[in-house]
């Protein structure tokens, strides 16, 4: 009787997967290079370089800096176990390139991976441009642009406001010297 | 659970038209089960919001393009002063995120820059708050638009975002009750947001 109830659960667990990969167009087979889905327990950071998308009165990361591009998943990167230290030296290394507002990093926001789990959202470690880069998917796909728009800002407010989810301003922006 | 809507089109005695609002009281797909939905207002809390825009302390009509606010003059010089150089400080911050999110990509991440309109819808907005309401941080989202973001502590916030079309899509949260919608700026500032900052800063009006 066990067995089989262990059989049985098996297959609702795989037919779970199998639907979640069916809703979005963003499953991992869109990302030939992913090598890991990160699980509950799991950190990763999102760089801010707006000084908009953070209240300093209130550290918090404001809704904003949660927002990924129509279509694009949200890049983040994976910090579990990092120190602080070494989280601003991937930023510095890797994220501050020759791109438009990539001047700087003034903040950034640690989220555990199940505060995104619980939205529905998934993180896929891709390692894609560089090692760590991680990317959130998962986000509301609706066709109405004000349903979406709508679901966005209600999905960026609840992680704006998550306690789990924490802001870390660096003694002086990051910048590359070089 | 479907979507439901709740067409709040109303009038208040003082003879504001307030324009149907998309309410969503969507059971939140996100959210662990144990966050609950606001309930669709019932018609006593309709009428509270429509007596909160009718009473003394609120604009009769609002002015959206008095710099001041409508309400201002019915303040104390003292408190005019003080809440014109609040909304003063709102503008002037304004105008900074205007120059920040003024080029492609100014967010990193590639946003889109501020649209012209959505700068002047935001402003608009802005002055026509009414003068005991708390003013917002004032920020810009990828698509272009003016985000104004009221935080009130955990789990207390108001977030709009404004676009060229006077489209304003909000979210808002007041512990475990979320709730979201879409409206449109006419002549004043839509009924739903001003409900939204009636239940998140009671003591402001």
């Amino acid at each position: 009787m066990r067995s089989r109830l262990r059989s049985f659960l098996r297959w609702v667990t795989l037919l779970q997967r199998l639907f979640r990969s069916m809703s979005t167009d963003e499953s991992c087979e869109t990302h030939p290079e992913a090598i890991l889905e990160l699980e509950n327990g799991e950190l990763v950071s999102r760089f801010i370089y707006s000084k908009s998308h953070m209240s300093t009165e209130h550290h918090r990361p404001k809704p904003d800096a949660f927002n990924p591009l129509p279509d694009k998943p949200l890049s983040v990167v994976h910090t579990t176990g990092l120190p602080d230290r070494d989280v601003w030296e991937i930023g510095r290394l890797h994220a501050l390139v020759d791109k438009p507002g990539r001047d700087k990093i003034r903040g950034r926001a640690d989220m555990p991976v199940k505060a995104l789990i619980k939205r529905n959202l998934r993180a896929i470690r891709d390692d894609n441009p560089f090692a760590r880069h991680t990317s959130v998917i998962g986000w509301p796909r609706s066709s109405d642009p004000d349903q979406r728009k709508q679901q966005l800002k209600d999905l960026c407010l609840a992680l704006s406001q998550d306690p789990e989810i924490k802001l870390i301003i660096p003694e002086n922006p990051v910048t590359n010297p070089a | 659970m479907s979507p439901m809507y709740c067409d709040d089109s109303q009038t208040s005695s003082a003879g504001i038209n307030y324009p149907p609002a998309r309410y969503d009281y969507r059971d939140q797909p996100h959210y662990e089960g144990s966050e609950s939905e606001v309930e669709c207002p019932d018609q006593s809390e309709i009428n509270e919001c429509i007596a909160y825009l009718d009473s003394s302390e609120l604009p009769k009509e609002p002015a959206l393009d008095s710099a001041q606010g409508p309400t201002i003059e019915h303040q104390s010089p003292q408190l005019v002063e003080t809440t014109n150089r609040t909304l003063q400080k709102v503008l002037n911050e304004l105008d900074e995120v205007r120059s920040e999110a003024s080029s492609e990509g100014w967010d990193g991440y590639g946003a889109r820059p501020i649209n012209p309109d959505s700068y002047d819808f935001a402003a608009r907005f802005l002055k026509a708050l009414p003068a005991s309401a708390p003013l917002p941080e004032v920020g810009a989202d990828n698509e272009g638009e003016v985000s104004l973001d009221w935080l009130f502590g955990e789990r207390k916030a108001l977030t709009v975002a404004i676009g060229p079309t006077g489209r304003c899509t909000f979210a808002w949260m007041n512990g475990k009750s979320t709730s979201r919608g879409t409206d449109w700026i006419k002549d004043e500032i839509p009924a739903p947001i001003v409900f939204a900052l009636g239940h998140l800063a009671p003591e402001a009006f």
